[in-house]
């Protein structure tokens, strides 16, 4: 045979073998970075020793991907949770005793906010919680906020934001003095928080009541924008109103005015952020200049994180937890994800009712605690409207 | 006439294959140093200039219902470019392309990315199927120099900026911006030669978008995809950038043994990464990519008018990405290909030959998600048949291709039991469409023509990709007229 033949026939066997050999490959299932979730529920405040809590409902909400799981712990006080994305989770661990044993209700409850749970090395994640009895103890919160503002003819229509104070307890509270202010500066380890609008009620201690299961609202301007061409909410009978005392903001004489603290920027209004802030109710402050200003042209004001009584946190996006400006002792979570202009608002989920009064659900943690209504509810809570 | 014959070859092995470089994911045709051996630069001389200079537009159309996921149903390419070349002083030989392009790519679904790749384990998208219109301009040039009789030095730098935008709601805003340079070397002996080519390169693409006042009405939904399933959803926001951007190098060889082995190979490194929010930067992970390839050619002469050369080709692509927050992988890629065949060349006179090409080849492609748990397997063989003739005539130069494929798969593997539904609406239609067997014809004609001072080349490209069994197509023409001085 002719030699070039030889090496073309090698050459071409070569290749052929080359191949045959290549096109191995064992496929195996693929590793996984999911995991198994063990979480055990304790209380040590009901017998003083650690106990076990059975039937307890264990909420699990992760929160870059929205998935949420639920589930109930057995007789071990134990729960599993399998195929677990890692991601930063809200745990919600809640329990009710039996009003027919104990009438006076007692919530166990328990949160996590915030919390990674991921596992580097093995397939198990093994958490212990050691949930607190209590009886319910919430004062006065923030049950609504309606921030996004209302879609209109250009320009877009923001004058109509409010936000709305419950008084949760079966005793008369007082407002006066309480001071109203957004944070959309800082950081989230800052003893102080960094507020671009503070307002004060009214009063000297006992001249604005509000009721056991009364609702007050605070308007940016105290006027109907039900008409046309706003078609949003009617607050010319809201309870209070942010007045702009530097320059020629609408007044409603009908409504106490708020005292105005500190406003960052000039304008005539009160606009709380249409996509991030947060919102906060502080206590009685003695002096409220005393913590200072920030050292920008325009400052923000520094007030004491020590002093909020409630505390809410709205974001266009509820996934950047990077970019908190509340920490877990106020608000471990985020609400809104809710377009700007929108006519949305965001309300406070009802727990339970109490001697025909509405309770709120307060597990200082936003996602949680709050839910987007279509159209905002000043004065009155949507679930009890319904 | 040569650069035609580079550009068709290119277009096919864009269009027939995986990438064997990155820089072939941009999509653009612009490379002048194509033909050279291993398109190497210095291979670039006084004895292979093509011509002076020349004028030329292309029209490039493909579409159909067989197509990924995110392809888009149409793609219309317009390119208007001129070339020169030139011989400088000192034996410096100089070669330049300059094009201006305009793409419209229509109903593409979701991704704001200009290209997709499957390989590519980030993108960002809203929830929107749009039109996407590119303007752009890009540069190609080479520099060589003899540094003497048997060795050559030269560089290629290659420059593109092109913006793209969506046509509908949030209207994103696309930047590229990518260079690529190739400093090179050879060495010839009397037979043999020797070839070196390194590169370095970058290619960034921004998206961006905007607060739109008159579309305040509207709400985008945006996505942020990693791997195989569940996109990181975020609502309502009405702006946001993305900036990625993947830096590599690489080194390419071609050795020529006496006419009878040539071996060409190319390595290639590129790291990528990903950050969102502009100026309040949140990364969002990145990728490696290590490409391999290889290719023996024996050229074997039978007889005077008679070769018969065996070829054996083969290209790896490796990628690992990894999380931003978990710093663990998260997704890794494969994709082999082996093909080998034989090439036959018959000149029947000085002025035709007939060439022919019969290969087999086998390439996989295995998707991991390591984050979600799932993965994809999908092996296939390639039986593909080629001919090429030619003629020159009368000072007329005439060419006709035509290529067949058959792709037989084989058995595919999924491990998709905890996937969501991005799996199922997306990844899943992605492992379907290379489950299928499928033939592809792909034919292609070119008379080069003198006309006065000047030569006139017409060609024309079609392809057609057939899936066994279903009643969708994937159809590509592109045409091209070139006038040279």
């Amino acid at each position: 045979m002719n030699k070039k033949y030889k090496i073309l026939i090698m050459a071409f066997l070569s290749i052929l073998v080359l191949i045959a050999f290549s096109c191995t490959m064992q496929i195996t299932p693929p590793e996984t970075m999911r995991f198994l979730l063990k979480l055990n529920v304790y209380t040590n405040s009901i017998t003083g020793g650690d106990t076990v809590v059975v039937d307890a409902k264990v909420i699990i909400q992760s929160i870059t991907y929205s998935n949420y799981y639920e589930a109930k712990t057995d007789s071990n006080g134990t729960v599993l949770f399998s195929n677990l994305i890692p991601d930063h989770y809200n745990i919600q661990i809640s329990y009710k005793s039996d009003p027919a044993i104990d009438k006076k209700l007692i919530i166990t409850n328990a949160t996590i906010n915030d919390s990674l749970l991921y596992s580097a090395d093995n397939d198990t994640v093994k958490l212990n919680i050691r949930a607190s009895t209590k009886r319910f103890n919430s004062t006065l919160v923030i049950s609504e906020i309606y921030y996004a503002g209302a879609k209109t003819i250009i320009p877009n229509y923001y004058y109509d934001q409010f936000v709305e104070i419950y008084n949760q307890t079966s005793e008369t509270l007082y407002l006066d003095s309480l001071i109203i202010a957004d944070v959309d500066y800082g950081f989230i380890d800052d003893s102080l928080i960094q507020s671009t609008h503070v307002n004060m009620f009214p009063g000297t201690g006992n001249d604005y009541p509000i009721g056991p299961g009364e609702f007050v609202i605070i308007a940016q301007d105290a006027n109907d924008h039900s008409l046309y061409p706003v078609n949003s909410v009617d607050l010319s009978h809201a309870d209070f109103e942010n007045y702009c005392t530097d320059i020629g903001d609408t007044d409603n004489n009908d409504v106490t005015n708020m005292v105005q603290i500190h406003k960052k920027y000039p304008g005539a209004d009160v606009l709380y952020s249409t996509m991030n802030d947060a919102i906060v109710l502080l206590g009685k402050i003695k002096n409220p200049y005393k913590w200072g200003y920030t050292t920008a042209s325009n400052p923000s004001m520094y007030l004491p994180k020590w002093a909020v009584i409630d505390g809410v946190e709205y974001k266009d996006n509820t996934a950047y937890y990077d970019h908190k400006y509340l920490d877990a002792g106020i608000d471990g979570g985020i609400t809104g994800g809710i377009p700007n202009y929108s006519t949305k608002s965001v309300e406070r989920i009802i727990d339970h009712m109490e001697d025909d009064r509405v309770i709120f659900s307060d597990n200082n943690n936003s996602s949680l605690d709050f839910h987007v209504l279509n159209f905002p509810t000043p004065g009155y809570a949507q679930e009890v409207s319904e | 006439m040569k650069k035609i014959i580079l550009l068709l070859s290119l277009a096919g092995l864009i269009f027939a294959q995986m990438p064997t470089a990155e820089y072939l994911y941009l999509d653009i045709l612009s490379d002048i140093s194509g033909g050279l051996p291993n398109q190497n630069p210095a291979s670039l001389t006084i004895n292979n200039l093509p011509y002076a200079y020349a004028f030329s537009y292309r029209n490039f159309s493909d579409g159909g219902a067989y197509r990924l996921p995110f392809s888009p149903g149409e793609k219309h390419y317009n390119n208007l470019e001129v070339s020169a070349y030139q011989e400088m002083k000192n034996g410096t030989v100089f070669a330049g392309r300059f094009a201006y392009r305009y793409e419209q790519r229509k109903d593409k679904l979701w991704l704001h990315n200009t290209e997709t790749n499957i390989d590519i384990p980030f993108y960002f998208a809203d929830s929107t199927t749009g039109d996407f219109e590119l303007n752009g301009i890009d540069l190609d040039i080479i520099f060589s120099y003899p540094l003497s009789n048997k060795t050559q030095i030269g560089v290629e730098i290659f420059y593109n900026v092109d913006e793209q935008f969506k046509t509908v709601f949030p209207k994103p805003n696309i930047k590229r911006n990518d260079v690529n340079i190739r400093p090179a070397i050879l060495i010839k002996g009397k037979r043999s030669s020797l070839g070196l080519t390194g590169s370095v390169f970058q290619f960034k693409e921004n998206i961006a978008i905007k607060k739109y006042s008159l579309d305040q009405n509207q709400t985008p939904i945006l996505m942020r995809i990693r791997g195989l399933d569940l996109p990181v959803m975020s609502y309502a926001e009405t702006a946001e950038e993305r900036l990625q951007i993947m830096n590599g190098y690489g080194l390419s060889g071609n050795i020529d043994l006496g006419n009878i082995i040539t071996y060409e190979m190319n390595a290639e490194n590129t790291s990528a990464t990903i950050t969102d929010g502009g100026s309040d930067p949140v990364e969002q992970g990145n990728w490696k990519t290590v490409r391999w390839y290889h290719r023996f050619d024996l050229h074997t002469a039978l007889n005077k008018i008679l070769d018969v050369n065996p070829f054996y080709y083969l290209s790896t692509i490796e990628i690992s990405a990894y999380h931003p927050t978990f710093l663990s992988q998260i997704y890794q890629y494969n994709n082999r290909s082996y093909i080998g065949g034989v090439s036959f060349k018959y000149l029947s006179q000085k002025n035709e030959s007939w060439d022919g090409t019969v290969s087999y080849g086998f390439s996989d492609i295995n998707r991991e998600d390591n984050f979600f748990g799932l993965s994809q397997y999908i092996p296939w063989n390639t039986l593909h048949v080629g001919f090429d003739y030619k003629l020159t005539q009368s000072n007329i130069d005439f060419s006709f291709n035509i290529g067949f494929n058959n792709i037989k798969v084989g058995t595919t593997v999924e491990y998709n039991e905890m996937s969501d539904w991005y799996y199922q609406m997306i990844s899943a239609k992605e492992i379907a469409y290379y489950s299928q067997d499928r033939q592809e014809i792909e034919a292609g004609l070119k008379i080069v023509f003198p006309l006065k001072d000047m030569r006139i080349a017409l060609s024309g490209t079609y392809k057609d990709v057939k899936p066994i069994n279903i009643e969708t197509r994937y159809r590509m023409l592109q045409t091209q007229i070139e006038i040279m001085f």
